[in-house]
């Protein structure tokens, strides 16, 4: 078994180098979409079947893999070597399986497309970088995988470049990425400073030991802006909403499923330093409460059925961060896990449903909701699963969004014991975003699927192909199952909590959470969480099965002035416009252009004189221009040596 | 001195004669009209010199030549390292000449006479050698920037270089000559051992050594001293100016390397007023270039501004003893492979002067994807992007950095290597992701010769940042060989 190990790591690998280089080295292989499509399924599906092998035998000793010595510098020892743990094989699965599902969906979703060997190469070669940032034992190796993920992110983003807002929506996510990954580079630094060594066990064992005092602050503090870029937090997560615009299995896959929860699990991966610093808890906790309410808001007024799906997202990976706030990190683990099944099936839902109305081509915006309305009766397949995936992520008992999410209130609800605290305040906003999260997901589904058809009825939308409606039906059946891994601690007292007895060896949990909890505390949550999943879906079902698309102007009313600042997404994109790009650009200009002119060589100007006046002028300008290098020079040589001499 | 020890003294420093020989063949046959030999002549000439001086060359340092020269240690590395940069750019430059109607085949004795005057000048072991050997390669290089007789940016180029290129060797020269004033002895051997005497005369010692400093911070364009060498690459033929900026560099690096360590310059035990300096200078350099760089519309002159932000990096790695040279060695091969190439490329698409206009660039990766691939493994690697080599050097100069206690500096250089990347993905974005409605005009030949330089500086990059031991390994075997600068490094 362990031999087969570091295949998990290599297929991708060379699924990607067999798919690129031979489509774009072979115009023939290029051609045949079949056998693209089975190599790069097969080089995800395999590391699956591996990983879940491995995952079924473990026996609870974790296994490092070391594939070769990378650089050796002194005492300092960087290789290409992997941990095999409880926390890795999970998320491992959770990559590969959802990955395969999403691989044999896009071999019906891009069939005919031009990319088509291409869009398979990066999928391949995104599955590669992200198990390297699973399973890397050390900071290095997940920090080329965290680089690797934001590369292929940026590439899928920008695969139909054609269209420069989409090549735009790509810069803007590699931009914010480069900030978050500013603050890794930094964590790492003060880790090798500190501790003299990369590896997460040394690190985790230094927080043991008490070595590294308050410096573990800094560390989760930077690691945690770090996640913010990639898990697209407040104030870097305006990037994920446009990053839509790629294909929507790239949505499903890397947006929604797994490359956005890998600054949750880098988190889960370090909870010794998380939970030695109770100040950036708190901190995260508070930015994880504001993300997930003003994305949900901002959800309720959007019209393109990815743009819902997109500020879901957020406002999900919002939740999660919650519960790491609150040191429950398998319940972020586990909400990580039934995220990725039911999201991944809302968007692959939605890439069915837009692959449906760009087939008609009789409305304008395929991805407008708008224009949509009736296609339960074209698409039973898609609508379904749809419906049942909005449940689950609505919190409707027994799926598997109710589990993951009401245990993140839980936590909230029981960190401490005062009625007044801040993460009771969070507790609060947390159970506000669930009721909107019900509303905006009931509303998105109703406008789709159900009511009358909104758009002209000349022609008939389908039903997508198998090989995109069985990936649908699989993902469903587990967003309806996946919870039953972590049933809540009241029944048995947390025996049959699965996942929490898993990851025991690898996570501590913060223990006040259980020491607070009480049967009367916890029945309360569990009826309140009830209560609020199912009045909000059955009001807002309602409300749009009575009035269809004219709701949406109630809702306008209801929320009154609020409304417009969440059509306008909280008008982030403009602050951000205003108070960090125009002045940065406005003083960059301007400082550069003082430089251009009086330090510079002015040869900036000069060259292209140089040409136009030959002769002359020529020497003159070259004469001027030379004494004036000189100056700079002497000025260098005179500053220098006062220093030296006098300094 | 008995001729026994004389044939050995000569069989260390063969690869120095070999190029002497290869250069004045190559005269010879030119004034013969045999041409069409020329270019392989000098380019395997380059290549078995670089390769006796690394295949046979003595493991352990000894100072051959009445303590003129050194051998062994480091030494046949770094002739190694600077005969392959010679090989490189050799590649591109007869196609080159030929696209501008240029027929000089004296630039190929010249260009293995300036990697002889580099070779000389980095083992040198007297600081008269190390001065013969950087004016051997200025004058071979004044030369190159005036190549083109009738083009007035080429005389341009030509004159200002010259110019300031005598300026700063000046400074150099009076630097070596208080040098010797103080000590008596020009020996770096011997003036390792009189530290004690130099610290003495602190206020001369100063104005010595900051006068070499600035001599050699000219050759290796270091804030404030770089402002010549935009112009200078523009008028220069492009895969020359490739040479220019890493070649020359690597030499100055190296020789500038030798003396910190062996004169102790920034030893903190000893003295911290040059080690400032020489932070401060890195850290100028690291930020204007990466500004002014990002400023740039033409391709040729950002990437002259991109070559003063790495001499900073380079000049981060010299603060920091021992471990930031075997860095910057590191750094230099790898930065020589990466320019070669973007210069070299970029001269392959040279015709007209806006061939360097970043905008024409436009579409490359549509019409011809394979170059526009290989200009984008250059540019990442340029940029420091993981899994290439670039990272890699970058990685180790910040490494040797952070390991000597200069965070601050080095996350200077990070953030400063961030800002950097903007500008070549720039690049990379207008050729990928921009397209225009007409296919982009550059007309990229793709001669063998050339294509094949390419093909290998690509598959170089790759392979080293994978593997960087095939390269790391020997340059930390060849650091524990050499004694002299183990032992000056020893407190």
């Amino acid at each position: 078994m362990e031999a087969l190990l570091p295949l998990v790591i290599l297929l991708p690998l060379l699924g990607s180098a067999l798919v690129g280089l031979g489509g774009f080295l072979a115009p023939g292989f290029r051609k045949n979409e079949s056998l693209v499509g089975l190599i790069a399924t097969a080089m995800v599906a395999i590391p699956f079947f591996i990983i879940a092998a491995a995952f079924f035998q473990f026996d609870g000793t974790p296994i490092q893999i070391s594939l070769f010595s990378w650089m050796q510098a002194g005492d300092l020892n960087i290789s290409f070597s992997y941990e095999i743990d409880q926390l890795s094989l999970l998320m491992g699965m959770i990559v590969t399986g959802v990955g395969s599902l999403i691989h044999i969906y896009s071999i019906g979703y891009m069939h005919g497309d031009g990319g088509y060997y291409k869009f398979f190469g990066y999928l391949n070669l995104f599955i590669f970088a992200m198990n390297n940032l699973i399973f890397g034992d050390n900071f290095v190796v997940m920090f080329l995988g965290w680089e690797g993920v934001g590369l292929c992110s940026y590439l899928l983003i920008g695969f139909w470049y054609k269209d420069m807002p989409k090549a735009i929506a790509a810069q803007k996510a590699f931009i914010a990425n480069r900030i978050g990954d500013f603050a890794m580079i930094i964590a790492m630094i003060m880790v090798f400073n500190l501790i003299g060594s990369l590896n997460f066990s040394d690190l985790n064992a230094a927080v043991a030991d008490g070595s590294l005092g308050d410096n573990a602050m800094w560390i989760s503090l930077l690691i945690f802006i770090a996640a913010t870029g990639k898990s697209a937090q407040i104030p870097l997560f305006v990037w994920l909403p446009d990053a839509m615009a790629g294909p929507t299995p790239v949505s499903a896959l890397i947006h929604a499923a797994t490359m956005v929860t890998s600054g949750i699990y880098l988190v889960a991966r370090l909870n010794p330093v998380f939970s030695a610093s109770p100040e950036v808890m708190t901190i995260i906790v508070i930015v994880a409460a504001l993300t997930a309410v003003v994305a949900a808001l901002i959800a309720i007024a959007q019209n393109d059925i990815k743009k819902v799906l997109a500020y879901s997202t957020v406002s999900q990976l919002g939740f999660m961060f919650m519960a790491l706030g609150a040191g429950a990190y398998t319940a972020a683990i586990f909400h990580v896990m039934t995220h990725a099944f039911f999201k991944a099936c809302l968007f692959l839902g939605s890439g069915s449903v837009i692959h449906a109305m760009e087939h008609m081509h009789t409305v304008e915006d395929p991805q407008d909701i708008r224009t949509m309305g009736g296609l339960r009766k074209y698409m039973p397949a898609t609508s379904t699963t749809f419906w049942i995936s909005t449940l689950a992520i609505s919190g409707i008992i027994p799926l598997a969004g109710f589990f993951s999410k009401d245990e993140i209130l839980t936590s909230l609800f029981l960190f401490d014991e005062s009625a007044f605290s801040i993460y009771k305040i969070v507790w609060f906003v947390a159970t506000l975003t669930a009721v909107l999260t019900a509303v905006y997901m009931t509303r998105l589904t109703m406008l789709t699927f159900e009511g009358k058809e909104r758009f002209p009825d000349t022609k008939h939308p389908h039903e997508s192909p198998a090989s995109m409606t069985i990936p649908l039906w699989i993902l469903a059946a587990l967003a309806v199952v996946g919870g039953f891994l972590g049933l809540p601690y009241l029944i048995g007292h947390g025996e049959f909590h699965l996942l929490n007895h898993w990851l025991e060896p690898v996570i501590t949990n913060n223990p006040a959470i259980e020491e607070n909890a009480s049967f009367g505390k916890e029945i309360f949550l569990i009826l309140l969480s009830t209560l609020l999943a199912i009045g909000a879906v059955f009001f807002t079902r309602n409300l749009y099965r009575k009035h269809g698309l004219a709701a949406d102007a109630k809702v306008k009313k209801a929320f009154g002035g609020l409304f417009r600042v969440m059509e306008g997404k909280f008008f982030l994109d403009e602050l951000y416009n205003a108070i960090l790009i125009k002045p940065f650009m406005s003083i960059g200009n301007r400082a550069l252009s003082w430089f251009d002119n009086n330090i510079v060589d002015g040869a900036v100007n000069g060259s292209g004189t140089v040409v136009a006046n030959i002769g002359e002028s020529f020497r003159k300008l070259q004469s001027g221009l030379i004494s004036n290098y000189l100056l700079i020079i002497t000025t260098g040589v005179v500053a220098m040596l006062g220093y030296l001499i006098f300094g | 001195m008995d001729l026994h020890l004389l044939g050995s003294d000569t069989l260390a420093i063969a690869p120095l004669l070999l190029l002497l020989g290869v250069g004045l063949l190559i005269m010879l046959l030119d004034s013969f009209r045999v041409h069409a030999s020329i270019p392989w002549l000098a380019g395997l000439g380059m290549l078995s010199a670089g390769a006796w001086a690394w295949l046979a060359g003595p493991s352990q340092s000894q100072v051959v030549f009445s303590g003129m020269m050194e051998a062994g240690g480091i030494s046949p590395l770094v002739t190694l390292f600077l005969c392959l940069a010679g090989v490189f750019t050799v590649l591109f430059v007869p196609d080159y000449l030929a696209r501008h109607d240029n027929k000089v085949n004296d630039v190929y004795a010249l260009l293995v006479f300036a990697v002889l005057g580099m070779v000389l000048m980095a083992n040198a072991h007297n600081l008269l050698m190390t001065f013969i050997g950087l004016e051997t390669m200025s004058m071979c290089l004044y030369i190159f920037a005036a190549l083109f007789k009738t083009d007035t940016r080429s005389n341009e180029a030509g004159l200002k270089y010259f110019l300031l290129g005598s300026f700063a060797s000046a400074f150099l020269l009076f630097g070596i000559a208080l040098v010797y004033g103080i000590t008596g002895t020009l020996d770096l051997g011997e003036l390792s051992t009189k530290i004690t005497l130099l610290q003495e005369n602190k206020a001369l010692f100063y104005v010595a050594s900051g006068l070499m400093l600035v001599g050699f911070l000219f050759k290796v364009a270091a804030f404030p001293f770089h402002n010549w060498t935009p112009d200078v690459y523009q008028g220069t033929p492009t895969p020359l100016a490739g040479f220019m900026a890493t070649g020359s560099k690597m030499a100055a690096f190296v020789s500038l390397g030798i003396i910190i360590e062996k004169l102790e310059l920034v030893s903190p035990a000893v003295d911290n007023r040059l080690a400032t300096v020489l932070a401060l200078t890195a850290f100028l350099t690291m930020v204007y270039g990466n500004l002014v760089a990002a400023r740039q519309t033409n391709l040729k002159r950002m990437l002259a501004y991109s070559s003063i932000a790495h001499s900073g990096y380079v000049l981060l790695g010299l603060c920091a003893p021992v471990f930031g040279f075997q860095a910057i060695l590191f750094y230099m091969f790898i930065y020589t492979l990466m320019n070669i190439g973007a210069f070299g490329l970029l001269g392959m698409a040279e015709q007209r002067m806006e061939d360097t206009d970043i905008e024409s660039w436009k579409g490359l990766g549509k019409s011809s994807p394979y170059m526009a691939g290989a200009m984008a493994v250059f540019l990442f690697s340029l940029a420091g992007i993981p899994p290439l080599a670039g990272f890699m050097s970058k990685y180790q100069v910040f490494l040797s950095a952070i390991r000597e206690d200069l965070v601050v500096l080095a996350t200077i250089g990070i953030l400063t290597s961030v800002v950097g990347a903007f500008y070549y993905l720039r690049v990379i974005f207008l050729m990928f992701f921009q397209t225009t409605e007409q296919p982009s005009t550059l007309n990229l030949r793709q001669k063998m010769a050339p294509a094949t330089g390419i093909a290998v500086l690509v598959l170089l990059i790759i392979l080293l940042g994978v593997f960087p031991s095939l390269i790391l390994d020997p340059i930390r075997a060849a650091f524990s060989s050499d004694l002299v600068i183990e032992m000056a490094s020893q407190p």
